[in-house]
């Protein structure tokens, strides 16, 4: 029976350069660095993952938690203002390069345009989680309703987004 | 029109949970193996990757948007019936939790500590909130009701929810 580290190592090396490119579509910034904090976890989960199908979902739903806490962590400390020189200035700077400009412009609209046409709550929601990083029971306090209410006011705003987002063409293509 | 709920019942809770750092990597596992759960993580970690860095200090949402209809096809559907309702409804089961509570009697057993619950008033306070909600929200198209409907569902579950454990 092969030993669990040394199976690790060796999906290590069969999956590490697609997770990077999964990961390098999805963070700006060292995707090397993200990888790294995916192979990590999974060797201290150690889960039973007998074949690789099951071994390719746990390592993308591991990158996939780990790139919405890299961009929970980042736009907490932007200080975007507005669509304007200086803002797209912030966010070339942040999204990779100037080749990126028009992207992060229409991506501002779209998300900015989804929020303002959402109900109040389901926008104050998800600025809340992601942008000041507000847990869920304290949203939930704030706005008087349960947690679980809260948790489907963030769900139906990332549902709007995405589908905002696809309309506009800025969809990410899955690995 | 509204998107029927996902069959596996962590997929809006607790995988939501766990996506934003709330629990521990214990319910990767499942997120893993289970359809739902993947989708809503594939969706949020798409989203955010794309959302995330243009979202600081984008505008608060217009206030007292004043629209109470949903127009399509050139025809309006009014939500008075639901506003409407709404109050029936918070009056009747404020009438339900006053008459329950005055209708126990003066406990002879030790007392039973139980976890807290909203008082009847809350329950009603709530109910007209969310009528409130339904005033102030700009419903541009079906979806958008359905979203506020579903809302009012939640809370109302929640409520009855309440008072059957008053």
């Amino acid at each position: 029976m092969q030993d669990p580290l040394t199976s690790l190592d060796t999906r290590i090396a069969s999956y590490h350069d697609q997770l990077i490119a999964f990961l390098r579509k999805r963070v700006a910034s060292d995707p090397e660095e993200l990888a790294q904090e995916v192979w990590l976890r999974i060797h201290r989960a150690a889960p039973d993952l007998p074949d690789e199908a099951a071994f390719r979902a746990y390592m993308y739903t591991v990158a996939r938690r780990l790139v919405i806490d890299r961009h929970r962590r980042q736009a907490a400390r932007l200080e975007l203002v507005s669509v304007d020189g200086q803002t797209l200035e912030r966010l070339s700077q942040w999204t990779g390069g100037p080749d990126r400009d028009l992207e992060a412009r229409e991506v501002l609209v779209v998300v900015t345009s989804t929020l303002e046409q959402m109900s109040p709550e389901m926008a104050q929601v998800f600025r809340w989680r992601v942008l000041e990083d507000v847990p869920f029971k304290v949203i939930a306090q704030r706005q008087g309703c349960p947690v679980n209410t809260a948790l489907a006011r963030m769900h139906r705003a990332v549902k709007k987004l995405s589908v905002a987002l696809a309309d506009a063409g800025l969809v990410r293509e899955d690995p | 029109m509204t998107t029927p709920p996902s069959p596996c019942h962590h997929a809006e809770t607790t995988t939501l949970l766990w996506l934003y750092g709330e629990i521990d990597d214990q319910h990767a596992a499942h997120v893993a193996s289970c359809p739902d759960c993947s989708e809503v993580a594939r969706l949020h970690a798409d989203v955010l990757s794309l959302a995330a860095p243009s979202l600081r200090e984008t505008p608060e949402p217009l206030a007292g948007r004043p629209l109470v209809e949903v127009s399509k096809g050139g025809e309006g559907v009014s939500l008075g019936w639901t506003l409407g309702a709404l109050a029936v409804a918070a009056t009747v089961l404020l009438a339900i939790g006053v008459v329950w509570m005055g209708s126990v009697e003066s406990p002879s057993e030790p007392a039973v500590v139980r976890a807290p619950h909203p008082s009847a008033s809350e329950v009603a306070r709530l109910l007209v909130e969310d009528a409130r909600d339904l005033e102030a929200a700009s419903f541009d198209d079906l979806e958008d009701l359905s979203d506020n409907l579903e809302e009012l569902s939640d809370d109302l579950d929640w409520l009855e929810e309440s008072l059957a454990s008053l």
